[in-house]
């Protein structure tokens, strides 16, 4: 691996552990399977890129991205809270719908090109970027908010006999999920100088990825630590995709990752599944 | 004081509790008993806004709650159930359990809850269950024992002031001992809050050993 293709996997580790703090909301804290996180990708980088197109500054094109994933999230919480209807299929009502959507925003093309010069110059940005989401992320775990909003995921039942609206903070914790998610489509889409209609399928098998790795690698009682394993795992999943790809023995190619990943994540469950059979 | 005029509940057409009247005073403790079916729990679940009821009022201190929604009773009811897994979250330490407790029915906002104040208040209202828990804050909850987190989640419920107790078979899953030191901490917060308070038992002697007065709930059969 050349010293770019290590570059290159950090920056896409970083901004995948951002998805996968996002994911982690949904999942881990909320346990909702939201199916919302490929549609909600997809809106961060379209809305980053009309944006700045529009002549909106980077930093503000980031901000409506965010903002405007966070808005998926709410779409297919309130589907959920007061359509009644179940949560996977919320979710992928929700990233059904915002397929049109995103090609409206994009102007009814598949592809746009960021103007030249705008993008991810070094790692920094991404660095500092992936220190907030992580910081931020915990800091919100670790209130009262926070503290109601797992228990809405753990149990649902007890929280409405705490008070706790659990319709109210499902859509608060989604809205929070897809707006990270959304950042690192927009982000991601910074990094590659383009946006692409395709850009967000199997965001949430990534992502996942992400947080299976993450936690065999830094499991923790902290918070803090279980995000930061979100990012950390993100990572070490993205240099194990290069490594595969970029060993001439193995012969994978680029459309390969797919099967790769899929077999990174069933070896990881097998092996956690037999780890508990030990245990028994 | 709690009093319920006229309760009517139904499932699916079938009439649970029809024309149910009740009145608890402040500080009293009142068992209620019956087969299973008769709508023991259905009343618990109807007062503290988890079932809605057909026709009938709640009132709690003066207050028609009938209409309020489950979080918003929460506020002024405190409620314990039968299984002490349920009744608590075990993949959340006995510190972050009470602090939900001390925030009931309230806003909850972005305040981190690891504060040193509560730490005190929790080692304190811990130290009342004398089973050493005070000691054992940042432990999983799921490493406790049923009787222990049964005993937890009469102190998680009651971390506030409350002006209704509603406890269902809270003994059922513990051992004659255990089952005898919750009741007897029961009965002394009943006392401290002066609230009124109803527990459901299908052991007789309980209610009789504990309970100033009983109510029988009996099968209602008829349908809506």
């Amino acid at each position: 691996m050349s010293c770019l293709e290590i570059l290159t996997s950090l920056e896409l580790g970083l901004i995948y552990g951002i998805v996968a703090t996002g994911i982690y909301f949904a999942f881990q804290v909320l346990d909702f399977p939201d199916l919302t996180c490929d549609g909600s990708f997809m809106v961060g980088s379209a809305v980053i890129v009309s944006s700045i197109q529009n002549g909106i500054s980077p930093s503000i094109a980031l901000i409506l991205a965010t903002c405007a994933s966070g808005l998926c999230g709410l779409t297919t919480g309130v589907l959920y809270a007061y359509g009644r209807i179940s949560n996977l299929l919320s979710g992928i009502l929700t990233a059904f719908m915002l397929y049109s959507i995103n090609l409206r925003i994009m102007g009814n093309t598949p592809n746009l090109s960021l103007p030249q010069g705008i993008g991810i110059q070094n790692i920094d940005i991404l660095i500092i970027m992936a220190i907030i989401v992580w910081s931020m992320s915990s800091y919100i775990l670790t209130t009262d908010f926070g503290l109601a909003l797992r228990s809405v995921g753990t149990n649902p039942r007890l929280a409405n006999i705490y008070g706790i609206s659990t319709n109210k903070y499902i859509i608060i914790g989604l809205m929070i999920s897809n707006a990270l998610i959304g950042m690192g489509g927009a982000l991601f889409c910074l990094q590659q100088g383009f946006s692409d209609i395709s850009q967000g399928i199997g965001t949430v098998v990534v992502g996942l990825a992400a947080i299976i790795i993450g936690k065999k690698i830094l499991f923790s009682k902290s918070l803090w630590l279980n995000i930061l394993s979100c990012i950390i795992g993100s990572i070490v999943y993205r240099f194990v995709v290069a490594i595969g790809l970029h060993s001439s023995g193995i012969g994978l190619k680029a459309s390969d990752m797919n099967i790769l990943t899929g077999l990174i994540l069933i070896a990881l469950m097998f092996f956690s599944e037999r780890k508990l059979l030990c245990y028994r | 004081m709690l009093q319920i005029k006229n309760l009517t509940v139904c499932y699916e057409k079938k009439y649970i509790l029809k024309d149910f009247n009740l009145k608890v005073l402040p500080g009293q403790l009142v068992g209620i008993i019956g087969p299973n079916g008769t709508g023991k729990s259905t009343l618990l679940k109807t007062i503290s806004g988890e079932v809605a009821a057909k026709t009938g009022e709640i009132n709690l201190n003066g207050i028609d709650i009938t209409n309020y929604p489950m979080c918003k009773r929460a506020q002024n009811i405190a409620q314990i159930l039968q299984d002490p897994i349920a009744g608590t979250i075990g993949q959340m330490t006995i510190a972050e359990n009470l602090s939900l407790g001390l925030k009931r029915g309230e806003a909850r906002y972005l305040i981190p809850y690891k504060i040193s104040k509560r730490k005190i208040l929790f080692k304190e209202r811990l130290s009342l269950l004398k089973m050493r828990l005070e000691n054992r804050l940042d432990d999983l909850v799921s490493d406790l024992s049923g009787g222990q987190r049964q005993a937890l989640s009469l102190i998680i419920a009651t971390m506030v002031p409350t002006r209704l107790l509603l406890l269902d078979e809270i003994t059922s899953a513990l051992d004659p001992i255990m089952a005898k030191r919750v009741m007897e901490l029961t009965q002394t917060l009943v006392h401290l809050f002066n609230c009124p308070a109803l527990f459901i038992t299908h052991d007789l002697d309980e209610a009789k050993n504990y309970a100033d007065s009983i109510v029988e709930l009996k099968p209602t059969s008829q349908t809506s």
